[in-house]
């Protein structure tokens, strides 16, 4: 079989894709050009997609963010899945879920802490108004919200608040409440006094002869 | 007949009758209307919300403990209810309504103890005598906007108030129609998980059953008021109550728990139900 000059009978076997070589003319090598034209289109289509998707895609795993110079270290490119589960969990624990409409645990505060602990000892607050709560068994709620009571249309002079009395925690409420301080305070002098007898009152008096 | 039904859980008789099984504290003293003052958390006063063992419903804790649900419309009582906002940076305006268990009974039961309602958020409940609304639109605040109530009441006059109480909530279809007759709201009634009964009607019992055999679900649950008065006025109630029991039995339901609704209402029991359950399961 003659070939062209140059072409030996191996270089027969190194077939380029869309390049034939025809054998009936030496010296040429033919291609087919609408075949390269839509291969080249196709191509810059291909091209064209890359760009935009890569583009996205890239800017979407990128952790260089915006709030990027506020951060404490490097966020990994990468985090492991086991992660992702047990950050989505914690992130589900702090709301009830769907049972009570997605509550939020609330951020405790020195504020909120006082608030549930009125609450705890509520028994010791009024004198007349008594409470079937076991006592050791008070587990403070971890889902909770403070709100405003909002009187009815019809109790407007009956019982509401006016704007002057109302506070913005339950500790303040009860400090502002005149009935409430007398009362404690006669129970704490009370208190004193008990205390004051026998091996207190003792110590007392005899602390006041030494100085 | 007995062997499903647990010890009624409420200590009526005994004098002490005030609190629940799941929070024994205080009940506040208030009355319908009448017996004013006796309630004493005052509008502007601050209150702490937190979840109520049932889904859906909160306790609103200060002096008193109040039961609550959250508003499905915001900034509206239906009945002159009080309500709790909540002013949150993250969630914004949260409301709350406080359900009187002297108005429902079904809030009566609940304080009353009982173990499930079977009405929680997302849940399809059929509401036969639904009055004017209001427990209804408790219900509707339980069942979130992801649940319907379709309220079945046949009084005009009191169906107007439902049509009110319907508008504002789009989770609740109004139905003025005789529940006796279920067929007649069959083309708006899906298929539901729980049907809550309050007719107070001498064939009760019938009527839930063939509500029950159109529209509740395999496994579906009923929750009925049984109102002695209503059913026989010369017998006694205990032995109406079990005449109830026995009559729903023969409509393929079977009774789980019975609970009466002493410190709100004379003569009065919750039965809760399940329908056409599986003969060898055993259901809590």
């Amino acid at each position: 079989m003659e070939l062209g000059p140059g072409l030996s009978e191996k270089t027969k076997f190194l077939e380029v894709p869309n390049i034939q070589y025809n054998l009936e003319i030496p010296n040429l090598i033919s291609y087919d050009p609408s075949e390269a034209e839509q291969a080249f289109e196709r191509l810059q289509l291909m091209s064209d997609g890359e760009h935009e998707n890569n583009g996205d895609s890239i800017l979407k795993k990128s952790i260089i963010t915006p709030d990027f110079m506020q951060k404490e270290y490097v966020p990994p490119l990468r985090v492991s899945k086991y992660k992702l589960k047990r950050q989505r969990r914690e992130e589900r624990q702090q709301k009830t879920g769907k049972g009570w409409h997605e509550m939020r645990a609330p951020e405790m505060t020195e504020e909120l802490e006082n608030e549930l602990k009125v609450l705890e000892m509520r028994g010791s607050l009024d004198p007349k108004r008594y409470y079937n709560e076991k006592r050791g068994k008070k587990k403070r709620p971890k889902f909770f919200q403070i709100g405003r009571l909002i009187e009815g249309p019809g109790e407007f002079y009956s019982s509401r608040l006016p704007k002057k009395a109302r506070k913005s925690t339950m500790v303040e409420e009860l400090l502002a409440d005149a009935e409430f301080q007398r009362y404690n305070k006669t129970r704490f002098t009370k208190l004193q006094i008990a205390r004051r007898r026998g091996k207190f009152g003792y110590r007392n008096k005899y602390k006041k002869k030494r100085f | 007949m007995s062997r499903f039904i647990r010890p009624n859980r409420s200590r009526g008789q005994r004098g002490a009758i005030r609190g629940s099984s799941q929070s024994r504290s205080a009940v506040p003293k208030w009355g319908r209307g009448t017996d004013k003052g006796r309630f004493n958390a005052k509008g502007g006063s601050k209150i702490l919300i937190e979840p109520h063992r049932h889904p859906g419903i909160y306790i609103a804790k200060s002096k008193e403990d109040l039961l609550v649900t959250k508003n499905m419309v915001t900034g509206e009582s239906v009945y002159g209810e009080k309500r709790i906002t909540i002013e949150d940076n993250l969630d914004g305006k949260t409301e709350y309504r406080v359900w009187n268990p002297f108005r429902s009974k079904l809030a009566a039961a609940i304080l009353g103890g009982i173990d499930r309602i079977h009405i929680a958020p997302g849940s399809k409940v059929l509401y036969l005598g639904a009055a004017s609304g209001t427990t209804v639109s408790h219900v509707s605040d339980i069942v979130g906007p992801n649940g319907l109530v379709f309220a079945v009441e046949f009084s005009q006059r009191s169906g107007r108030d439902l049509l009110n109480v319907a508008k504002k909530r789009t989770n609740i279809i109004p139905i003025i129609e005789d529940a006796r007759h279920p067929q007649k709201y069959r083309m708006i009634v899906s298929m539901v998980d729980t049907i809550f009964a309050d007719v107070a009607q001498p064939d009760q019992a019938r009527i839930v059953g063939i509500n029950a055999h159109y529209y509740l679900k395999h496994r579906g649950y009923v929750v009925i008021s049984i109102k002695a008065n209503c059913i026989d006025s010369t017998a006694q109630p205990e032995a109406v109550f079990a005449e109830e029991l026995m009559k729903l039995q023969r409509e393929m339901i079977r009774p789980q728990e019975q609970l009466t609704l002493e410190p709100y209402e004379r003569d009065h029991a919750v039965v809760v139900g399940i329908y056409r359950p599986d003969r060898k399961q055993k259901y809590d």
